[in-house]
């Protein structure tokens, strides 16, 4: 079981995946935009965030930035579906510098679980 | 006291009739565009004059067309409609600009965009008319290109804008339908497999966006360096698994290609399994299919022919398009060639099509070679090394 902080601005993908996470035996906050996230991040102790790359607000380069500076830094895992100016993989590219792992949209049900698995180092638990 | 510029006005003014008559015979010549007159006082209105720029765009020389009518500029080319419409204008003495398709004396074709007017003055007995032509074949295949580029590129945004999209939306479907069908709850047998269908569906949905993606990204894999010759080697031998056994493939100049390059074996695979198959199908299933490969300078060309029926006219200009298919629907996504495209394109290089002389289309591949430097951030797909 792993503590995981969700954001992502569409509420349906977020939903989507924190319900999965749920599943696979995890401990899921979700926030919907980056400078709620970073607030959530502060607040309580993480062993990993997953945050989707292109948001209003703060983005999830804010965020990635935002997390590498303190001092117990949580993993980082970036997703992203891109957007008509940016593609998924230049914005994975960029989240790479920074992340631990990157996946792009639409992943499977199994590669997130396996992704998350990987970098907290926590069995999954089918509840 | 006069100017020196008013003595030369001066001059000018009291020019004899002779003089100017000279003058402008000497400034017709040196003009840059195909000046032309005939004359419409006599039967089929022989040509009376043309300047050296006619001689020297259509080939003639000035004995070989004077006194004859100008329409052996024409061919089986030229549209008939157009030559209508100049003689109709003609017959009742009027201005008219046409383009129209004309041949030189050695029979090559230029498109030449025409502008008459008449010159008529009763009192000297003058019934002519002047033509002024410019040989205007290269503007409009620049232009014809350059409308070809945006086009690609505005459907590439478009491509990109509408599968990003769909990726995001996909996500909780797909996510959804696993969990809802894998449910311990779930014991339906029915339901599962109702679930699993959406599933599945979203997953070639998914796949969807990503062919049409790779038409639209620019972007690059790359991987370890190997030889021109045995990476390109594998891609051609397991796209050529595509093809039926009617299907013949002969591959020249491979061999000689022994630079270094580190492009996608997948990308590669993508555009010769397109190639292939799009060959194959047009050719339904018998003929052969000739892979060319040279290098000359820095950049390596691909051909790619097939022994089919060729690519109609009206068809060449949106063979690239995605979801663009000539093939009955249920056949064909209309992918393959888009994304054959997207990748040659993200290699920094161009893809065209031609029907060759004999039977057949050909794929013209043209790949620049990049000398790989060590500052540079992602290493391009096709460096060579020298």
């Amino acid at each position: 079981m792993a503590r995981i902080l969700l954001i992502d601005d569409m509420a349906a993908v977020r939903r989507a995946i924190a319900a999965l996470l749920k599943r696979g035996g995890h401990e899921v906050t979700e926030a919907s935009d980056g400078e709620a996230g970073i607030a959530a991040a502060k607040a309580s102790e993480f062993d990993l965030i997953i945050t989707d790359m292109l948001m209003p607000k703060k983005d999830g380069t804010d965020v990635l930035l935002a997390i590498t500076r303190f001092e117990r830094r949580p993993k980082l895992l970036a997703i992203s579906g891109g957007s008509g100016a940016l593609s998924e993989t230049d914005a994975l590219r960029l989240a790479s510098l920074t992340a631990d792992a990157t996946l792009a949209k639409p992943f499977d049900n199994d590669t997130l679980l396996r992704v998350v698995e990987r970098l907290t180092g926590s069995t999954r638990m089918e509840q | 006291m006069p100017t020196s510029f008013d003595n030369k006005a001066a001059s000018l003014s009291a020019m004899s009739e002779h003089a100017l008559a000279a003058m402008l015979r000497v400034a017709v010549d040196a003009s840059p565009v195909c000046i032309s007159i005939s004359d419409m006082t006599s039967p089929d209105a022989p040509l009376i004059f043309v300047n050296k720029e006619f001689c020297q765009t259509t080939g003639y020389g000035p004995h070989e067309v004077i006194g004859r009518n100008c329409r052996f500029l024409q061919g089986e080319g030229t549209n008939r409609d157009t030559v209508s419409q100049m003689r109709a204008a003609i017959e009742k003495r009027e201005p008219i600009s046409v383009e129209m398709m004309n041949y030189r004396r050695s029979g090559q074709p230029f498109l030449n965009r025409l502008e008459l007017a008449p010159v008529f003055n009763p009192a000297l007995g003058i019934d002519a008319y002047v033509g002024v032509q410019r040989d205007i074949t290269e503007f409009r295949a620049t232009e014809a290109t350059r409308r070809e580029r945006e086009k690609m590129e505005a459907l590439g945004r478009l491509a990109s804008g509408f599968s990003h999209e769909l990726n995001n939306l996909l996500q909780p479907i797909m996510i959804y339908g696993k969990l809802l069908s894998t449910s311990p709850e779930v014991r339906d047998a029915e339901f599962t497999e109702q679930m699993g269908t959406i599933v599945d569906c979203a997953t070639a949905a998914g796949d969807v966006t990503a062919k049409v993606l790779r038409f639209a990204r620019s972007g690059v894999a790359s991987t370890h360096p190997e030889p021109i010759s045995q990476r390109l080697g594998e891609a051609i031998r397991m796209a050529s698994r595509l093809l039926p056994a009617g299907v013949s493939l002969e591959v020249i100049g491979l061999a000689e290609l022994e630079r270094l390059c580190t492009v996608d074996s997948a990308d590669l695979l993508q555009v010769f399994g397109n190639l292939f198959r799009n060959a194959s199908d047009a050719m339904n299933g018998e003929g052969r299919i000739r892979v060319t490969a040279f290098i000359e300078g820095s950049t390596l060309s691909l051909s790619v022919s097939d022994t089919g029926p060729g690519v109609p006219l009206h068809v060449i200009s949106r063979l690239f398009e995605p979801f663009f298919s000539t093939k009955p629907p249920g056949q064909g996504t209309g992918l393959g060639l888009s994304t054959a495209y997207g990748i040659v394109h993200g290699w920094g290089g161009s893809i065209a099509v031609q029907n060759r002389a004999g039977s057949g289309a050909e794929f013209i591949l043209s790949i620049p070679l990049q000398q790989n430097t060590e500052h540079s951030e992602i290493e391009p797909p096709w460096h060579a090394s020298f």
